[in-house]
């Protein structure tokens, strides 16, 4: 099965510019991330996942377990890939980092006013925090989107840029004291699914 | 006046510090605490004050304004003082919750001692599913949802962790107002 859009490899150059050059931190979105046929194949299995309301001051979402704990089906093969090598050697060109071949990954959904305000991620061992997002036609007015925030002196102070979560992208950011972000709350009926986690 | 005369009289007031007293953690709620009238107007009133916006991303946001003489802070600090049993001073601070405001759990916020809330709603009611409930975390939870003209005042202790949940679009152009106050020794 492919995983990827194979026309990722073939830019890696721009992509690692992009990420190191983001602001307020280091960042990059990329469309089309998955190959089109895995996508949808992914997101059906998701869906039939068990997800868990998760309700606190900073959140209120669903969440599936650890794709670490599937014992088989399509995610958990997507969960083996993507802690793997390729993905490995990939994140690592992309971003300069040096990863430890660790990954935590489940899958989350948002429903109608549902939200994870500000916060910046950091947690041992976490260095590189993804999501790959699988709702559909998901506009502004939905919510949904994906905020980051600039900040001072290790405090986050404005909204600087916006990501709609679109089929099929994928969004990774270095976390650090200053990565900063939050998903604006779901406003209607649309139901935002992702998969996401973190490199360690 | 401000008080409801009911919760002025003495063998009530004692009832209510008993209650108060016995509770674990020590905490009391009262319904229709102020003086319908005086509610009336405050609550009038405060659908016309201009409330200041403040946030700090991973912190809170909600608007405040800056107490003049809208509330009779001795009669205030009076009632405390005979549900407490203490002789002590309070700092009461006027805010505004409405949709997408929030206050997080933050290590900086390392207050324990007594809090108390009074709540004015900018309309008849609210709906707990808006959010806006403040929530004291310690083993488990105790939520005071927005209810018109009520009152909660419990004893933070320092294992304990307070919110106010995210007030969702569920709330409209709906908003609360709080008295937030702290007691100090």
């Amino acid at each position: 099965m492919h995983y990827l859009n194979s026309n990722l490899f073939n830019n890696t150059a721009t992509l690692k510019n992009k990420f190191s050059s983001a602001k307020p931190f280091k960042h990059i979105f990329i469309e089309n991330f998955l190959d089109e046929k895995t996508v949808e194949v992914l997101f059906k299995e998701l869906k039939n996942q068990e997800f868990e309301e998760k309700e606190a001051d900073l959140f209120h979402l669903y969440q599936t377990k650890d794709f670490f704990n599937l014992e088989n089906g399509k995610l958990s093969e997507f969960y083996e890939y993507f802690k793997g090598k390729e993905v490995k050697k990939l994140i690592e060109e992309l971003t300069g980092i040096k990863l430890k071949g660790k990954i935590d990954m489940a899958g989350s959904l948002y429903k109608d006013t549902n939200f994870l305000l500000c916060h910046d991620d950091e947690l041992s061992g976490r260095k590189i925090a993804f999501l790959i997002y699988l709702p559909k036609n998901f506009e502004e007015k939905d919510g949904g989107s994906f905020v980051l925030f600039d900040s001072k002196n290790e405090k986050p102070l404005n909204k600087t840029i916006k990501y709609l979560p679109k089929w099929n992208s994928f969004l990774m950011f270095e976390v650090s004291k200053i990565s900063f972000h939050e998903v604006e709350e779901v406003i209607g009926k649309k139901e935002r699914y992702a998969i996401g986690g973190w490199f360690h | 006046m401000i008080i409801n005369k009911i919760y002025l009289d003495y063998e009530v007031l004692s009832q209510i510090g008993r209650a108060f007293k016995n509770s674990n953690p020590r905490m009391i709620k009262l319904d229709n605490l102020l003086d319908l009238k005086f509610y009336n107007e405050l609550r009038e009133k405060l659908n016309f004050l201009s409330f200041e916006k403040t946030k700090i991303p991973d912190k809170y946001s909600f608007s405040e304004f800056k107490i003049n003489n809208e509330i009779d802070i001795e009669e205030l600090g009076d009632f405390i003082n005979k549900i407490t049993e203490k002789k002590n001073k309070i700092k009461i601070k006027l805010r505004k919750y409405s949709w997408k405001d929030y206050k997080l759990i933050h290590d900086s916020e390392n207050f324990s001692g007594i809090k108390f809330c009074i709540f004015i709603l900018s309309e008849e009611s609210w709906d707990s599913n808006n959010g806006g409930s403040f929530v004291f975390r310690s083993k488990e939870d105790y939520v005071f949802s927005p209810f018109s003209n009520s009152f909660f005042i419990i004893e933070k202790k320092k294992d304990m962790q307070d919110f106010v949940q995210y007030v969702n679009n569920k709330a409209g152009n709906k908003c609360f107002y709080v008295i937030e106050g702290t007691v100090f020794s």
